[in-house]
């Protein structure tokens, strides 16, 4: 089969010279500016007399990520199945992301796919950029293969829009379990009281027990899976595509708002089982502090998988147990989707890929297999099975641009952990914000 | 027999340029994509900056419309974001480049000793200014970490604090910290700078103070620092722009935080633009930001020019 692997692809696999490489990145930088106005994105594939379409992509992997070559090996299967599309893939990081596409749909000049977190995909869905892929998705004889609520995030309206899933990073209470046997904790928590139960033990034994995100894009998806697990929501579909925040509606609502404030508040001040630096913690920081045990638990994703390798000794007891719950156990559907948009002057071959990535042969190889969105691929392991078990608990945000609304849930808790409001006074200020900006957003 | 001369024929009028094209057609010719990209790239955004600033413009809301001054209403307002973040501005813009100016100027006066090794000195005092702010700024939110930072180890086993202190993370130190990263960076520029700018003090003038009797002190104060008035003045003012509409390096250090401790009007811009899609409000902030830079270019204008007439008379 003839292939076109891509430049990067070369370059891992040590078949293009650094000379080229660079040749090739400044051919490639002055391309657009040269053949745009005469062939769009379109080039004649040489010797070949068949077009070859260049996708641009937009992902986060970079170069020194751990998934690297099985990600870039995913791009080879595709284009060796598709020699007249060349996928050009562009590296921008998880946080620059978003802002990326804001800025270029305001310009005009979107790439034709992009890797998408769940959250970004009602913001783009708001800003009705987003391609309808109904007529695609309702013709791919594939799509019942894949899990229910990774549908449901880029389900509008009974249509599809943007993409599809094709990345699970499903959330589970990662723990110490040697340092748990030292503190004679016998059982990983089941519920919030086992936590703070657990917690006491650990610090009897000198052992910080919990750690959780004060701030960063990490922080809003830890503390929606416990008002989740109290039978709350940030906001909830009132019809008609709008939503509102309903617990200043209804005392019992805001009691057991109040409730998930006071278990944060508690386990750092109360108890004492969170170190207070923990308020301002990115994911950074609680990933290296759980990949290091210096605390002895936290909840997090399959990518710790990757700390193993820095970390041999202290990730050799790492172990794994359902999210700890209050009424309903609950988790964080981490579904990141490849997205292609209205605008895009290569629809049919965006589509191509996106059905490639979530279909059963891209899904099945390393860079896919333990993190599937698909039900037909299994695969067991340490950092598989015990992930997977959670799905039928897993949860999705509501369909809202959540923007605004981050910000305010990451303001909100700070405030109680620095011990500048009360938890009260926190879950309804919080529940006024999200309406409030639910109003300005259009989504009210 | 009369000899007639042939009247010539009327020649077609010459294209007439205006006098000045005429003239500096070449020079206009030169300047003219200077003139665009100034266009494209400078006054057509800060135009549209100022449209937007009095629009209603949300990206995750379909349309927009005309609200005039509402939008400077409603941050001029709000006393849980905006003037905290104007303080911390303030604070930020005058403690960085405060801090950047005696740091550099002493670094500059010392290199300016008949030092052993001072080219090695004034080599190795560049080191933080070429850093990359990237690598500066996760450089230093690894120091300061409380649970794996060198930086309180440190500080710890000196003795010169009881436990670890997560600096970025605090609402009482997070700014001062980001400040003192961003001194550590910057210094370097002031030092160089001065240090040329002192090379050029006329060694005589000292000499005779010198002989004259005046303290080492006194002829700093009244020879040497009157001589760096121009240049300070022009780095300080320079800086307190630079400073002003930093993003990067705060955003890096804290993204504003904790709790806002740390956030300034520049990256309050940017969280609204970029993070909360609040464009219109984020428009009226930018315009409120270049209103205050413009009162400092103002008034180093007026420093400028009333330096200058006594200097003439």
């Amino acid at each position: 089969m003839d292939r076109t692997p891509s430049a990067i692809t070369d370059i891992l696999r040590g078949a293009a010279s650094r000379r080229r490489f660079l040749g090739r990145a400044g051919a490639a930088l002055a391309a657009p500016a040269v053949l745009a106005p005469v062939a769009g994105r379109a080039t004649a594939a040489a010797g070949r007399g068949q077009e070859t379409v260049e996708l641009e992509y937009w992902w986060p992997v970079a170069a020194n990520n751990a998934d690297y070559a099985n990600m870039v090996a995913v791009l080879d299967a595709f284009q060796a199945q598709n020699p007249n599309i060349r996928v050009n893939a562009q590296t921008v990081s998880f946080e620059q992301l978003e802002n990326r596409v804001t800025v270029a749909a305001q310009g005009g000049n979107l790439p034709d796919v992009v890797w998408s977190l769940p959250e970004t995909i009602p913001t783009y869905q708001r800003m009705g950029i987003l391609a309808d892929l109904t007529e695609q998705w309702d013709a791919w004889e594939e799509k019942d293969a894949l899990y229910e609520q990774t549908v449901a995030g880029i389900t509008f309206d009974d249509r599809i829009l943007g993409g599809v899933p094709h990345y699970l990073g499903i959330r589970a209470y990662q723990y110490h379990a040697d340092q748990f046997a030292e503190a004679g904790v016998e059982a990983p928590p089941e519920t919030w009281d086992d936590l703070v139960a657990a917690g006491l033990k650990l610090k009897e034994a000198g052992i910080p027990g919990f750690g959780f995100c004060g701030q960063s894009v990490r922080q809003p998806q830890e503390v929606i899976v416990y008002f989740w697990q109290n039978d709350l929501d940030i906001a909830v579909p009132t019809g008609d595509g709008t939503f509102r925040n309903t617990w200043t509606d209804n005392p019992e609502e805001l009691a057991r708002a109040t409730e998930v404030f006071q278990f944060y508040y508690d386990l750092m001040h109360t108890h004492g089982i969170v170190p207070r630096e923990a308020a301002s913690w990115g994911y950074t920081e609680l990933d290296t502090n759980l990949a290091q045990a210096t605390i002895a638990s936290a909840v997090d994703g399959p990518w710790m998988v990757g700390y193993e390798d820095e970390n041999p000794e202290t990730m050799a007891d790492i172990a794994f147990a359902p999210i700890p719950y209050k009424r309903t156990p609950a988790t964080f559907l981490e579904v990141a989707y490849q997205v292609t948009f209205a605008d895009s002057p290569h629809p049919a071959e965006a589509w191509e890929f996106l059905r490639f990535v979530a279909g059963r042969e891209a899904q099945a190889m390393a860079a896919y297999v333990n993190r599937s969105v698909r039900s037909d691929v299994e695969a067991e392991g340490k950092w598989t099975t015990p992930f997977m078990d959670l799905v039928p608990q897993g949860r999705a945000w509501p369909q809202i641009a959540l923007g605004q609304i981050s910000q305010h849930m990451i303001d909100a808790f700070q405030g109680v952990l620095l011990e500048q409001s009360t938890p009260e006074q926190a879950a309804t200020a919080l529940s006024e914000q999200v309406n409030a900006a639910l109003e300005e957003q259009g989504q009210a | 027999m009369g000899i007639q001369i042939a009247r010539p024929a009327r020649a077609a009028p010459a294209l007439r340029l205006p006098r000045p094209l005429a003239r500096h057609g070449f020079v206009y010719l030169f300047v003219l994509p200077s003139v665009l990209l100034l266009l494209g790239f400078t006054v057509w955004p800060l135009l549209r900056t100022f449209w937007l600033s009095v629009q209603d413009v949300n990206l995750v809301r379909p349309g927009s419309e005309f609200v005039g001054l509402a939008n400077f209403r409603t941050q001029l307002a709000d006393q849980t974001l905006f003037w905290p973040a104007v303080w911390h501005s303030l604070v930020w813009t005058v403690g960085s480049v405060g801090g950047e100016y005696l740091l550099g100027l002493g670094a500059a006066v010392l290199l300016n000793q008949p030092l052993r090794g001072r080219g090695l000195f004034r080599m190795l005092v560049l080191i933080p200014w070429t850093v990359p702010i990237v690598i500066a700024a996760m450089t230093w939110r690894w120091i300061l970490q409380p649970e794996y930072g060198i930086g309180n180890v440190l500080l710890v086993r000196a003795g010169l604090l009881a436990e670890p202190v997560y600096w970025l993370g605090d609402l009482s130190t997070a700014l001062g910290a980001t400040i003192f990263v961003n001194v550590w960076r910057s210094f370097p520029f002031y030092t160089i700078t001065l240090l040329a700018a002192l090379q050029a003090v006329p060694k005589e003038l000292l000499e005779a103070a010198a002989i004259d009797g005046a303290s080492a002190w006194e002829r700093f104060w009244r020879i040497t620092l009157p001589h760096l008035k121009g240049v300070s003045l022009a780095l300080i003012v320079l800086h307190v722009v630079w400073t002003f509409n930093n993003v990067e390096f705060i955003w890096l250090l804290t993204e504003g935080g904790p709790l806002h401790a740390s956030e300034t009007l520049a990256t309050l811009v940017y969280r609204m633009a970029f993070r909360t899609f609040e464009i219109s409000e984020a428009a009226a902030l930018s315009v409120m930001m270049i209103v205050l830079l413009l009162l400092v270019g103002g008034g180093y204008a007026v420093l400028g020019r009333r330096r200058e007439e006594r200097r003439t008379t």
